[in-house]
């Protein structure tokens, strides 16, 4: 081996620990690993998919499951980010949600996503502008409003919320790493091929603005309101054919996936993926604005979604379906 | 009389057996090969994750977590069943790259605010300044791809051609071809880090 080679790795001996550096004994590591590994998960199974995704909302994931639907892809295996720079003129395509597809998606099909190991993979290099932060508790809706000014829509009718949060807004930038992204999808069982090479290095962007979070005792009752996310990508960016390799990778078939994908504007339109032994899911009315009730099959609870005035609202809580559109259409 | 886990791995009973005969027995449900895999793997993955990251704490964390992935999904025939080493590599080496680029922009904004460690002894100045080269090399790295970045810190940390084949998944033949590409790379990647660091420090 040359010598300039002799030389990097000479440099490299700079990132070698320091005494203060070393790690603890492999003895005293492997009883915390035993430790970790006999605490109970701090998200039991028996959560079904879709309240999960109203969890992530009120935690500082809130950026990656709103981007998630449309380019839902991007949610799902391209770990989607964004920019503050939404509309600098190298982007040309914008997308913002305007109405939800909810899809059904067999339990198989859901098992198959949360045991595949992607081995910490990612479709590229994310850069946070600004990362989104965990939601931070204030004392009152109107300082919320105050902190959140085009969030709030509306509250239901369950007296002062139990606890108000504000946050969620972050930007930052995705620069694909196609050969990244396709590996993931094979390892789905999805065709990588399906995503166009000119995809290599696109810079696809999101942003957020804060949103708000509230929760109530009564009936275990959450909301979630927020501008909607935005997010732009490159002009000669096609959306249908990584939305239809999204949808394989939530389980549908080819067949299903492209007729799926040629009917849906993907530039507006978050997917609702909905297992279908857990919930179950039907359009409906929310003062006015169409909107995707799901409930769970035991009907026990019972999750909104909604987009109004550009904003996107969610209203989970234990209430039958008539009890939550109830409450969401005072 | 009673045989402990300790006393397995000590009188080689563990020891002995090859990664994969590990792996296989983990399979059947077997916790002393999970330890004898974690002491075996555990020193040398934390020097490879802690020159990435540069922080022990979250060092020591992200080893944590690949040996929690060993243990809840370990890698199942078909895919590279028997090379646990490899797996274990690459998953710390790719959740290692993540943190580290995710967090690149942050420390470039906060670079002053990182407390100097380095050789203290050596006077302040001096100590900025090689926690200032350190991170330069880290950045450098970042731009690599995994499996580069992987290769030069595991022959820095002194793993012999043969070794790097086996964990690194690349034919033996072409160890020496690769590891020339990835200083390559290196050498650019941290040629245009320096000068835009320098441009940066004339014009602050």
């Amino acid at each position: 081996m040359n010598e300039e080679f002799e030389d990097v790795i000479a440099q490299l001996a700079i990132l070698e620990p320091t005494t203060e550096d070393q790690p603890q004994p492999a003895d005293a590591a492997f009883a915390t690993l035993q430790h970790k590994l006999h605490q109970p998960a701090a998200e039991p199974k028996s959560i079904p998919w879709f309240r999960r995704f109203t969890l992530m909302t009120t935690q500082q994931k809130w950026t990656q499951a709103a981007v998630g639907g449309m380019l839902g892809l991007l949610i799902a295996f391209f770990g989607l980010t964004t920019s503050g720079q939404a509309l600098a003129s190298e982007f040309l395509g914008l997308f913002r949600v305007q109405k939800f597809a909810p899809i059904s998606i067999s339990p198989e099909a859901l098992a198959n996503l949360e045991n595949m190991d992607f081995e910490g993979m990612v479709p590229g290099e994310m850069v946070w502008d600004e990362e989104a932060v965990e939601p931070q508790q204030v004392a009152s809706l109107d300082e919320a409003i105050a902190l959140a000014p085009n969030a709030f829509v509306f509250a239901p009718d369950l007296g002062e919320p139990a606890e108000i949060a504000v946050g969620g807004a972050g930007s930052g930038t995705l620069t694909v790493d196609l050969a990244a992204a396709r590996a993931i999808l094979n390892i789905a069982g999805v065709d990588g091929n399906l995503l166009p090479d000119d995809l290599d290095g696109s810079d696809i962007s999101v942003a957020t603005e804060p949103g708000i979070f509230m929760r109530w005792n009564e009936g275990d009752t959450t909301m979630v309101q927020m501008p909607s996310p935005s997010i732009s990508y490159p002009g000669n960016f096609d959306p249908q054919p990584i939305g239809q390799a999204l949808l394989q990778f939530l389980g549908m078939s080819e067949a299903e996936a492209v007729r799926l994908s040629n009917s849906i504007d993907w530039t507006s339109t978050l997917v609702l993926p909905v297992p279908t032994d857990l919930a179950s899911f039907q359009e409906v009315t929310v003062q006015g604005n169409p909107a995707i009730l799901i409930t769970e099959n035991n009907g026990s609870n019972s999750s909104l979604i909604f987009e109004t005035s550009g904003n996107v609202v969610m209203l989970q809580g234990n209430w039958s379906a008539d009890e939550l559109l109830e409450l969401a259409n005072g | 009389m009673t045989i402990t886990i300790h006393d397995q791995l000590s009188n080689g009973s563990a020891g002995d057996e090859s990664d994969g005969q590990l792996l296989s027995r983990m399979h059947q449900g077997d916790s002393v090969s999970f330890e004898a895999l974690f002491h075996r793997h555990y020193q040398r993955l934390y020097g490879l994750v802690f020159r990435l990251v540069g922080n022990r704490a979250e060092a020591e964390d992200i080893v944590q977590d690949v040996f929690i992935r060993l243990h809840q999904k370990p890698p199942s025939d078909g895919r590279n069943e028997h090379n646990v080493s490899a797996w274990l590599y690459r998953v710390a080496t790719n959740t290692a790259y993540n943190a580290i680029r995710s967090r690149n922009r942050l420390w470039q904004r906060n670079q002053h605010l990182v407390p100097d460690k380095r050789d203290s002894s050596a006077g302040p100045e001096k100590a900025a300044e090689q926690e200032e080269e350190a991170q330069l090399v880290r950045a450098a790295l970042a731009e690599l791809t995994p499996m580069h970045g992987q290769l030069l810190l595991l022959r820095q940390l002194g793993l012999s051609y043969t070794e790097l084949a086996e964990i690194c998944d690349v034919n033996p033949n072409s160890v020496g071809k690769t590891l020339s590409r990835a200083a390559d790379a290196f050498r650019k990647a941290y040629l245009r880090l320096s000068v835009h660091a320098d441009a940066e420090g004339n014009n602050p």
